[in-house]
């Protein structure tokens, strides 16, 4: 009687809205959301936002009663992102299947958003420009030369966690003025200095160590030595002119005695008085790639401060410059870089010809495709036009690669899309443009022959895995650990936290580049021997040092170098499994304590894809409470006085518990088993009822409990920082069909990376 | 937009680096540029220690603005400027990510992750518009953030909004530089390899030559692009023509100063970077560099440790303070270190001299403040400014203003008229801020 009396209600709400289902002439709708739909919306969401209960004033029959869902798409928005996100319904009342949610969530998709779930729509995305680390990895992987550029440019905005994404990537005069410096540095460290000429490194009175300022120069004014350190490219005699002067006291000039790399050269007699200077010049051999200390001691001090003449009083050694000239000739390095570039190296045998083969073969990996005929030609005549200027062939080259440099082809990743049947939307990229996606993924920069050979072939699609594969073992994957686990993890802001010295002295600068190391070579471990996911947590070892072991207080032989560890006893109850490791425990606390809400934020946020709801505007962020008497209580105490309060309560409760099961790590990653002399409870308890104490049991439950929800968080981080945008409920299904590996066996970490490369949004183009 | 006596100054052929300054300031005091620069303290400041209750003549400042105590002629305290578009307005949490965004702008972030961030026009960007292509950079921005943190910034906002001060377009921030070397190379070009004025001249017509050769390669890169993508190349095509007129700007000057001292990378102590980053504002306004200069002290929300001054707790964590006195006087302490660096650029600025003897400080008007006034609670109204310098142009120093409630765009839009630029709305403005 009762389901019969539900469905009239439905239906008669439904008839009341007839334009509610656009979609259907049929019928077909109202059925499925009457027999399919409404009774799970019943079952799962009523008893708090419905009939009559209006729980975050909202109730759920009002919004279905006001009809045209398409119309109230903000709504059912937010309703779709609440139970996509698992934050709804509450841990503590019955949860839908995972089946149930998806028929939700595609009927609101189809009613609201007006998805057709049989057209996959890639959305678009705005078009990327390199940030700071690709350009960085594409200039060295192009051109064959290690440069700076991180430090040069300024820092990149992100989004969705991520400097992938084009949208923020935003291109400032400032930047358009880096971009422009940068390639003229890019080009000389290639090309070498023009005409061959020797370089010069000048060194200015801030670049020497010693003595201090007096002027704009360099003092010694008693006994002492000025140095600094020199790193030759080449080998051959080096030129050092040093422009100094004296004072004059006593009977005898300033000397300035000369040693490079702890043999004595020469000695001067400085006899320019101050302030008049003069250069001084001498040579040394130098070996190609060596650092070369040069000093310049001043062994004869002088001081009368009795003489009658103010200006014979003293006797004091200047420096204002040190210049250090190359040998002239092409150096070393350059001759790589040259060959690289033009497949000559000797300036007189480099022409047009070598020239235009060099565009031939280079501006097409600049800008990831080949050229037209007109592009190319335009090229071409910029290189004529610098030699009409009167610039010899390297410089018009030098300027030409310029250009290609600040193009937008180079900055922009464009990405073009298959020229098959262009009617159909949307279109596979094009081969270059896959294979570019794919090395900006995994490498961070620039495909290597073997993948644009490929894609030249038209192959790379018939090879994918087999590619995948390839590039996993490179050891350019470094990048995308570094760079996908310092955003996903958010190890990159271990560099930012500092943990006070007095409370955690044994915290170095070391251990901090430790830990973040253990955790990149954890996860590269898992992903080069495609282990399973669910290591992330389970595993008993991890990477670790001698260094990092002692600091762990683990037990057993080290060296120097990381190992895999597998732990064993006691070790086992404390490490082992992400959550023990130094890095995130260390990322999650504030500079003086832990802050379990930190932690347990981090879990929702970075292993559950279910960020806790933001707090309301005005009410303090991650509020933790402090009244006088609190001092003595364990963070746990203060914490549990807090979530009483009943606004934060929902809340906190299901972050505060996650993090309560990792009090044993300090605020710095050290395990402990008191806090200021009181003993810690570990336990954590959802508002479900589920329990476990301590972070084996945590990472336990979090394994057995939200594995599929693991798997889906990572699947979705990899994707919005493969393909560069935020997804949204378009790409639900995909997400799901990205984690379906065998629903029996385990998903491990490279066949993810393999299935989100050949997911539609990664192959698709809008 | 209405210019009036500066612009004659273009046709003399206005030298712009500092060697030159000497001449240029011979024919008068009233020729002498006006400056602007922002600076910004995250988190809110504990106000009682900040400000003094009473208005009128400033006597005996409170604990946190002691370092300044001495500057009291040459500065003014407001109260009763708000910022009501940093509120959450329907938009949820995330207060610290609009305060930031929304100092300069007086505009609502758009609330959103990366896609369509949108906010607003800020005040240094219209000046810039109007005055920026009378010096060799038409604004600069600095910050103490050097890296962004990793994961989501503040409640699903874009990490764009905390950490950058200035907006040219409602989509482009002008990404702040945190590296002094890299300023002070900016500013005055690479020291280390000196070029010859020749050589410097070749590079500059080569370098014109291959941007337009660039701009030849976006025009056909663009005819390929989708509407969304051809607003990201805008951004390209308008970043490169600043750039050519930047260049063409140099031209006309290009002298260099070498007897300046290159800073190194970034201090390692946040003080001396803070220190040494004033001293940039300082140079680029003192050389005429640039006459609009913004810099974000740290991003709002930012979660810095002082041990120096004893306080080893994190500066967001410690924000909220829940009326804990132990955690007031901590942040009070924190609130009048940043005071401290504020005293330091205003002790520079005030020795700096212009041509005609005048302290550089009075051709400069400088707010110090921020977007949240209590932190605790992430208020948004009653917003802690100071207004330093401008005693040139008249600034009515040594002294407390409550205005009431008015929006703090009023405040900026009084600044503009200073300079002569009619901007007759912006923000949520609602009129000029009258007797500044």
């Amino acid at each position: 009687m009762k389901s019969w009396f539900k469905q009239w209600t439905a239906l008669s709400i439904l008839g009341l809205m007839s334009p509610l289902f656009t979609l259907g002439s049929s019928g077909s709708e109202t059925i499925l959301f009457n027999e399919k739909v409404l009774p799970l919306l019943e079952e799962y969401c009523y008893d708090c936002h419905g009939d009559g209960a209006k729980k975050g004033d909202f109730a759920m029959d009002e919004l279905i009663a006001l009809g045209n869902v398409s119309k109230h798409s903000e709504k059912w928005d937010r309703i779709w992102k609440n139970i996509y996100n698992r934050n709804m319904p509450p841990a503590n009342v019955p949860q839908p299947s995972d089946i149930e949610i998806s028929t939700i969530l595609s009927w609101i998709e189809d009613a609201s958003f007006g998805h057709n779930p049989n057209y996959y729509d890639p959305a678009h995305v705005v078009l990327r420009r390199l940030n700071r680390i690709e350009y960085e990895n594409t200039v060295q992987d192009l051109f064959g030369i290690e440069i700076d550029v991180k430090n040069y440019f300024p820092a990149d905005d992100t989004g969705y966690g991520f400097d992938t994404i084009g949208e923020v990537l935003t291109l400032s005069p400032l930047l358009m003025e880096k971009y422009l410096g940068m390639a003229e540095i890019v080009m000389e460290e290639t090309l070498g200095p023009i005409d061959d000429k020797s370089l010069r490194h000048r060194f200015k009175p801030n670049d020497l160590k010693g003595g201090s300022e007096q002027d704009g120069m360099r003092v010694l004014a008693s006994k002492g030595s000025l140095s600094l350190t020199f790193i030759s490219s080449q080998e051959g005699q080096h030129t050092v002119k040093v422009k100094a002067t004296a004072s004059l006291a006593g009977d005898e000039l300033a000397k300035m005695s000369v040693a490079v790399n702890g043999k004595q050269i020469t000695e001067f007699s400085i006899d320019a008085e101050y302030p008049n200077k003069k250069e001084y010049v001498f040579t040394f051999g130098a070996k190609p790639n060596f650092s070369n200390q040069i000093t310049l001691t001043f062994p004869n001090d002088f001081w009368d401060p009795k003489n009658k003449d103010p200006k014979r009083r003293d006797r004091n050694l200047f420096v204002e410059s040190v210049e250090i000239s190359s040998p002239e000739g092409v150096p070393q390095n350059v001759i790589m870089t040259r060959m690289h570039l033009l497949g000559k190296w000797k300036t007189e045998e480099i022409g047009d010809e070598e020239a235009k083969t060099s565009f031939d073969r280079w501006l097409p990996r600049i800008y990831r495709s080949p050229l037209d005929p007109s592009q190319f030609e335009r090229h071409i005549s910029l290189y004529k036009k610098m030699k009409q200027k009167g610039l010899n062939t390297l410089e018009s080259l030098r300027q030409t690669f310029k250009a290609a440099l600040i193009s937008p082809n180079f900055i922009f990743r464009e990405e073009k899309k298959l020229k098959v049947n262009p009617s159909t939307q949307p279109r596979l990229l094009d081969e270059y443009a896959l294979a570019h996606r794919m090395s900006y993924f995994l490498w961070s920069s620039v495909p290597d022959d073997e993948l644009w050979d490929l894609a030249t072939q038209g192959k790379l699609r018939a090879n994918l895995r087999e590619e995948v594969k390839r590039m996993i073992r490179n050891p350019k994957i470094d990048q995308f650990v570094k760079n996908f686990c310092g955003q996903w993890l958010q190890l990159r802001d271990l560099n930012l936290v500092n943990p006070n010295p007095a409370q955690f002295p044994t915290f170095s600068e070391e251990v901090r580049e430790l830990m973040i190391l253990e955790t990149e070579k954890f996860f590269k471990h898992l992903l080069v021997e495609n282990l399973p996911l669910e290591l992330l947590l389970s595993a008993d070892f991890s990477m670790i040092n001698q260094e990092l072991a002692k600091y762990y207080g683990v037990s057993g032989d080290f060296s120097n170098d990381f190992q895999k560890v597998v732990f064993r006893g006691e070790d086992l109850n404390q490490r082992g499994g992400l959550l023990t490791h130094g890095s995130i425990l260390t990322i999650t606390s504030n500079p003086t304590r832990t802050s379990p809400v930190k932690r347990g934020k981090w879990i929702l946020d970075n292993l559950l894809a279910a960020p806790p709801r933001d707090p309301p505007p005005g009410v303090t962020e991650l509020e933790e409470p402090n009244d006088s008497d609190f001092k003595k209580l364990t963070i746990r105490e203060q914490m549990a006085m807090h979530s009483r309060s009943p606004t934060c309560y929902s809340c906190h409760a299901s972050m505060d518990n996650l993090g309560y099961a990792l009090e044993n790590f300090n605020a710095v990653g050290k395990w402990r088993d008191h806090e200021g002399g009181k003993s810690i409870d570990v336990t954590g308890k959802l508002s479900s009822g589920e329990k476990f104490t301590g972070v084996r049991e945590l990472q336990r439950f979090l394994k057995e409990n939200k594995k599929q929800a693991i798997i889906r968080c990572l699947a979705q981080k990899l994707l919005i920082y493969g393909i560069g945008r935020g997804l949204n409920f378009k790409d639900r299904v995909v997400v799901d069909d990205v984690i379906s590996i065998g629903k029996q066996e385990e998903i491990k970490l490279a066949d993810l990376v393999f299935k989100v490369i050949q997911s539609k949004p990664f192959q698709l183009s809008q | 937009m209405k210019i009036t006596r500066r612009s004659a100054l273009r046709g003399f052929g206005v030298s712009i680096s500092l060697p030159v300054l000497e001449s240029f300031g011979r024919t008068g005091f009233s020729e002498i540029p006006l400056r602007m620069g922002f600076t910004y303290i995250p988190n809110g400041v504990i106000i009682d220690e900040w400000r003094p209750k009473e208005t009128g003549s400033l006597g005996k400042l409170p604990e946190s603005l002691q370092p300044l105590q001495n500057y009291t002629k040459d500065f003014q305290l407001m109260s009763g400027l708000d910022h009501t578009k940093a509120y959450a307005n329907g938009d949820g949490g995330g207060d610290h990510a609009r305060a930031n965004a929304t100092f300069l702008t007086g505009c609502q972030a758009k609330k959103t992750a990366g896609k369509d961030i949108k906010i607003g026009v800020s005040v240094d960007q219209i000046a810039a518009d109007a005055i920026g292509d009378r010096t060799k950079l038409r604004s600069l921005e600095l910050s103490c953030d050097g890296v962004r943190k990793s994961g989501k910034c503040d409640s699903g906002y874009s990490c764009a909004y905390q950490y950058n001060l200035s907006w040219k377009t409602e989509s482009m921030p002008m990404v702040p530089e945190s590296n002094p070397r890299l300023v002070f190379e900016r500013l005055f070009g690479n020291a280390s390899s000196p070029l010859d004025r020749k050589a410097q001249l070749k590079r500059r017509a080569l370098n014109k030559s291959i941007l337009d050769f660039a701009l030849e390669s976006a025009k056909g890169f663009n005819n390929r692009l989708s509407k969304m993508d051809q607003d990201k190349l805008d951004e390209y095509f308008s970043s490169v023509r600043e750039l050519e007129k930047r260049i063409e700007r140099e031209e006309k000057n290009g002298a260099q100063i070498s007897y300046l001292h290159r800073p190194e990378g970034i201090p390692d102590n946040y003080q001396e970077h803070l220190r040494i980053m004033f001293d940039m504002m300082a140079l680029a306004f003192q050389s005429d560099s640039t006459r609009i200069s913004s810099f974000l002290l740290a991003h709002d929300g930012s979660n810095r440790s002082f041990r120096d001054i004893g306080v080893p707790e994190g500066h967001h964590s410690l924000s909220h303070h829940k009326n804990d006195p132990d955690k007031i006087k901590k942040l009070a302490l924190i609130d009048r270190f940043y005071s401290e660096q504020f005293a330091y650029f205003m002790h520079k600025l005030s020795t700096m001299k212009e041509v005609d003897g005048s302290r550089l400080l009075d051709h400069c008007m400088i707010v110090f403040g921020g977007g949240i006034s209590d932190g605790n609670r992430h208020r948004h109204s009653d917003l802690p400014v100071l207004l330093a310098g401008g005693k040139a142009h008249g600034l009515a120093n040594g002294r407390h203003v409550d205005y009431g409630s008015v929006p703090m765009t009023n405040l900026f839009l009084a600044l503009l008229e200073k300079f002569d630029i009619e901007a007759k709305q912006f923000g949520d403005s609602t009129g000029v801020l009258r007797g500044i």
